[in-house]
């Protein structure tokens, strides 16, 4: 037991919990990006995979890492432009779009990598330029925060430059409350005179980049390869931290480094003690089930305290 | 219009049924033996290709004696009854096949379906897994798998520098387990110590990485062995970061599948357990040529280094990155094994697994 605690407690633990938080911090915000405006996109899982993939494909194509992302990234907004097609134009359940996507994701991901390289387990015959990390001069010096802040993978800086940029985009912009409105009640926002079928594809245009970057940074970045069904549940970790914020963005990263933080506990657990793997596995999934009973009953209960003032 | 669709229509039927003609008239002068290879799919890179090479190797060794063919039954692997019974009816029905090969965890109760139905066709299970009895007319063989991971261990202990090493299964099973007992039996009596990780899934690359990570950073390991299917690309990842770090890899040789496209991977893989399917499958159509494959039915047979059927990758980066010693110790633990000098601990022959496994695992087990 001791082993553990000590093992949790150190530099090497928070760099973990850097490194498996950054996929889902993506997801994340791509969720919350669709949900601003009031589509849900659950096809997060989905667009991370196929990201992934031709993230993976584009760098072997044009032997270019930035090419690769950029190829990655128009696969993620492409999809995510599905949704509003389907959902807006065509009048389908977003929902039910999301599920078609993550239905055919996996196995489509399958069948493309096979079209191409003759593989259907991994990308490991293609020759990738990949994404390295970055060591910041004077800052990687400074002891143990120089560990934090330089080194980490590229797109983990992008994603929480990510996330304070669209925070500031959607909390403190004109364009964020608009954004927000629509969500909040499309009626009212279209009698105020908004666009609200342009601003729900803005929110996609969003959710669709964030999911992308989500799944390059896992085979282009990270991992280096891509190989059948990586993204793991990543996506909907994600989608969960943002069921858990229900609107609130400071929730949302905290939910998103929860799964993080008990991924890389799961770890250590498996690496010092010999605890059932079965129930390693679980964890991250029953920490949400309580952050989540706790997060309602705080709710609950000022509620209630609202109501009682009230009376 | 419809006249030309008509005379269209009758043209096609009359050329069907002569090309059906010239087929039959084909088939009766053939007096070679002929195998029927029935796999799902080919073309994963690992498993089912492997088997395709024996079928390559077969047909270029035994070609004017025997001819081999593949049959891709299930290209997408849905597993589905109808397709497979659909399948074995086309090869077994007219009895052309002197033996039919398929199997493997899978698609062997399909296999087993037709042993019942095709009672006179010979068949042979490549993988077997079942826990049912030999179909009499079915020969089964399954890996030596224990062996394999007692080389290993072997391997392991000789070129670790930390006197720790690791290994990443994964699930938690008695299958999965079968891997690692010879490997936990041989580093307990070197008095080695190891770590053995479950990630719990063969896919989330991610969480191979971070296990890994964590294996060389904070237990010290140096030796690392993956037995984790696509999980194991985050190991050999991991591994690849570290210069005093070995990855061993698992089913095939993994530094040649990463040679020309990853260097810095194949850097790191010293060498790889293989299981060779292949080589199972050239075995059982010898058996063929010479007729002794008919005495084999209804039997089960564990093919392991004596057979050519599990061992290391010997490649030349493995010549030339263990030392010459090192190299005998595992030559002669091969042969110390094959020849039953050594009783290798296996988890699937375990009368008591539940009590008798986790002794062993945990002999000299870090994380235990």
């Amino acid at each position: 037991m001791i082993s553990i605690i000590k093992g949790i407690f150190t530099l090497s633990f928070l760099l973990v919990v850097i490194r498996l938080s950054t996929p889902i911090l993506f997801a994340g915000m791509s969720s919350f990006a669709a949900s601003t405006t009031g589509i849900g996109n659950i096809g997060v899982e989905a667009i991370m995979t196929m990201s992934a993939l031709f993230a993976i494909l584009g760098s072997y194509w044009t032997q270019s890492a930035i090419l690769g992302l950029l190829i990655g990234m128009l696969v993620g907004v492409l999809m995510a432009m599905m949704i509003a097609f389907f959902s807006m134009r065509l009048g389908a359940n977003p929902t039910l779009v999301g599920i078609a996507l993550n239905t055919f994701a996996d196995s489509l991901a399958i069948f493309i990598l096979y079209l191409f390289t003759g593989d259907k387990g991994s990308s490991a015959s293609l020759a990738v330029k990949t994404m390295g990390t970055i060591n910041i001069p004077f800052i990687k010096d400074i002891p143990i925060l120089g560990q934090i802040l330089s080194g980490q993978h590229v797109l983990t800086y992008v994603c929480w430059i990510c996330l304070i940029v669209f925070g500031i985009l959607v909390f403190k912009t004109p364009l964020g409350l608009r954004m927000r409105s629509c969500g909040l009640n499309p009626d009212a926002a279209k009698t105020a005179g908004i666009n609200v079928q342009r601003l729900q594809v803005l929110s996609l245009v969003f959710s669709g980049i964030f999911a992308s970057l989500g799944g390059i940074f896992l085979s282009l970045n990270y991992l280096l390869i891509y190989s059948k069904l990586m993204v793991s549940g990543m996506g909907w970790m994600g989608i969960a931290a943002n069921g858990i914020a229900s609107g609130n963005y400071f929730l949302l990263i905290v939910g998103c480094l929860i799964f993080g933080i008990f991924r890389a506990v799961s770890i250590v657990f498996a690496t010092t003690s010999n605890f059932p793997s079965d129930l390693l596995t679980a964890v991250p999934y029953v920490a949400v089930i309580v952050v989540i009973v706790t997060v309602s009953i705080v709710n609950y209960l000022k509620i209630k305290k609202g109501n009682v003032n009230e009376q | 219009m419809k006249k030309l669709l008509t005379v269209l229509l009758v043209a096609l039927l009359t050329i069907s049924m002569a090309a059906c003609g010239e087929k039959t008239n084909g088939g009766d002068t053939d007096t070679k033996k002929k195998v029927a290879v029935l796999l799902p799919y080919i073309g994963d890179q690992s498993y089912f290709d492997t088997l395709n090479n024996g079928v390559v190797k077969a047909n270029a060794e035994y070609g004017d004696q025997v001819e081999v063919t593949l049959i891709e039954a299930d290209p997408k692997g849905s597993a589905d009854k109808a397709t497979w019974e659909n399948a074995y009816a086309e090869v077994c029905e007219d009895g052309q096949y002197d033996l039919v090969i398929s199997g493997n965890a899978t698609y062997e109760g399909f296999l087993a379906d037709a042993c019942a139905k095709y009672p006179d066709q010979m068949f042979m299970n490549f993988d077997t897994s079942w826990s049912i009895e030999t179909p009499a007319n079915c020969y089964a063989v399954s890996y030596g798998l224990d062996d394999l991971g007692y080389v290993v261990g072997t391997l392991s202990a000789a070129i670790t520098k930390t006197n720790r090493v690791g290994v990443v299964v994964g699930m938690d099973n008695q299958a999965m387990n079968q891997f690692i007992a010879g490997y936990c039996q041989v580093l307990a009596s070197k008095n080695v110590e190891y770590a053995v990780v479950y990630p719990n899934s063969f896919t989330d690359t991610a969480l191979g990485k971070e296990y890994t990570d964590r294996l060389i950073k904070d237990n010290n390991c140096d030796v690392i062995w993956q037995v984790a299917g696509g999980l194991g690309n985050g190991v050999i990842e991991a591994c690849s970061n570290y210069d005093t770090v070995w990855c061993v890899g698992v089913d095939q040789d993994q530094y040649a599948q990463f040679a020309e496209t990853n260097p810095t991977w194949a850097k790191t893989i010293i060498t790889s357990a293989l299981k060779n399917t292949d080589q199972a499958l050239i075995n059982a159509v010898q058996m063929v040529i010479d007729g002794s494959i008919s005495a084999k039915m209804g039997k089960y047979e564990v093919l392991g280094i004596k057979e050519n059927c599990v061992g290391l990758a010997e490649n030349d980066y493995y010549l030339a990155n263990v030392p010459e010693d090192v190299r005998k110790e595992i030559a002669d633990t091969l042969s110390a094994v094959a020849n039953g000098e050594v009783e290798v601990a296996d988890t699937m022959t375990m009368t008591d697994y539940e009590n008798q496994w986790p002794t062993i695992r945990d002999a000299n087990r870090i994380n235990k």
